[in-house]
């Protein structure tokens, strides 16, 4: 077997020259497919406006996300979940207790710390807010709680490390889940499946959009912790290769 | 020739160096990488895209896609990084090459 040092990525000439050729032809056929498209086209647009009345956003983009295709976001949360479930799948750990932690931090270090943290929940809390009437919502919110509980972690706090295992599901689940609770009491009064009444229709958003921030939050976060390499007794010793 | 085409155009390309990579390189990290270019590419087309419909805002479908593609993709390389250090600890190499001689 050779070692992992020995196999560069050293091309062989021919094949190499034909790879090229054959993606640079791809990168030709897709430009010419979208020279073809008209420049003006009956996109979504139109139908978006016309319902953004009953959205009860004011975001077209967030109007999308969370009314007329929440479908979609709902399965997107989903497989956010799936992501982390097969790492920990792969790593056989239900939560990330027993990850070891970073060093304690300098004092630079730990004051940076309690300054930044405090500003990136209040910065996502406010572009969770603002997804009901500009650029923002659930997504971008996640994104930065989730790097926030990174920076714990790196900074040597225990972050989503220090979660129970209960607590962790609950809370990787917890944006779903909320979009399941929709979707079944919907279900209950026979209604289409994810389908808002229009009065209630922005609060719901929001509560279903706060739900799904947490849950994006720890899933960022426990992915990017999860993947540090810790070394553990069962990792040391490799499965049978057959 | 509209302006969204420069930026279309340039996500194609991107797409496609994404794909040469992924096709040449051995390396499990260099693939997972390569994806991402891919993934770069098709997001700088989804956005252009958008203003083809422009009304009073750009089409919000596509741009719904990239914000929800782009959270997504970051935690489907996690995962990925996850299998490639499984393959790692396993296998003992990081690297996908052909098997000349039967193992």
């Amino acid at each position: 077997m050779p070692s992992p040092q020995k196999v560069t990525d050293q091309l062989k000439a021919p094949s190499s020259l034909l790879l090229g050729l054959a993606c640079a032809g791809i990168a030709l056929f897709l430009i010419a497919a979208l020279i073809e498209l008209p420049d003006e086209a009956l996109g979504l647009t139109e139908l978006s406006k016309q319902h953004m009345d009953e959205s009860g956003v004011e975001h077209p983009v967030t109007a999308v996300l969370l009314n007329f295709r929440a479908y979609d976001t709902w399965l997107e949360v989903g497989v956010l979940l799936m992501a982390v479930m097969g790492m920990l799948l792969f790593q056989r750990r239900s939560d990330l207790r027993d990850i070891e932690r970073m060093p304690a931090p300098d004092p630079v270090l730990n004051w940076l710390i309690q300054l930044l943290f405090p500003m990136m929940v209040l910065v996502s809390g406010y572009l969770l807010w603002m997804g009901k009437f500009s650029s923002g919502g659930a997504f971008q919110a996640g994104v930065v709680l989730g790097a926030g509980g990174v920076l714990l972690w790196l900074a040597g706090h225990p972050s989503v490390s220090g979660f129970s295992g209960r607590l962790f599901r609950f809370l990787l689940t917890v944006g779903f889940g909320s979009f399941l609770l929709v979707a079944f009491y919907n279900v209950l009064l026979s209604q289409a499946i994810l389908d808002y009444p229009v009065a209630y229709a922005g609060t719901i958003i929001l509560i279903i959009e706060a739900a799904a921030t947490i849950s994006i939050a720890v899933t960022v976060a426990a992915l990017i912790i999860g993947l540090q390499p810790v070394i553990r007794d069962r990792d040391r010793t490799p499965l049978e290769p057959h | 020739m509209s302006q969204y085409l420069a930026y279309s155009i340039t996500g194609m390309i991107i797409f496609a160096l994404g794909l040469h990579g992924l096709v040449v390189l051995s390396h499990i990290l260099r693939k997972i990488i390569c994806i991402n270019v891919m993934a770069g590419g098709v997001f700088l087309f989804l956005i252009s895209v958008a203003a083809r419909n422009f009304d009073e805002f750009p089409d919000p479908v596509p741009q719904a896609m990239l914000l929800t593609g782009v959270v997504v993709a970051l935690s489907a390389t996690a995962f990925a990084v996850a299998l490639a250090r499984r393959i790692y600890t396993v296998t003992g190499q990081a690297e996908l090459i052909e098997e000349d001689e039967p193992s």
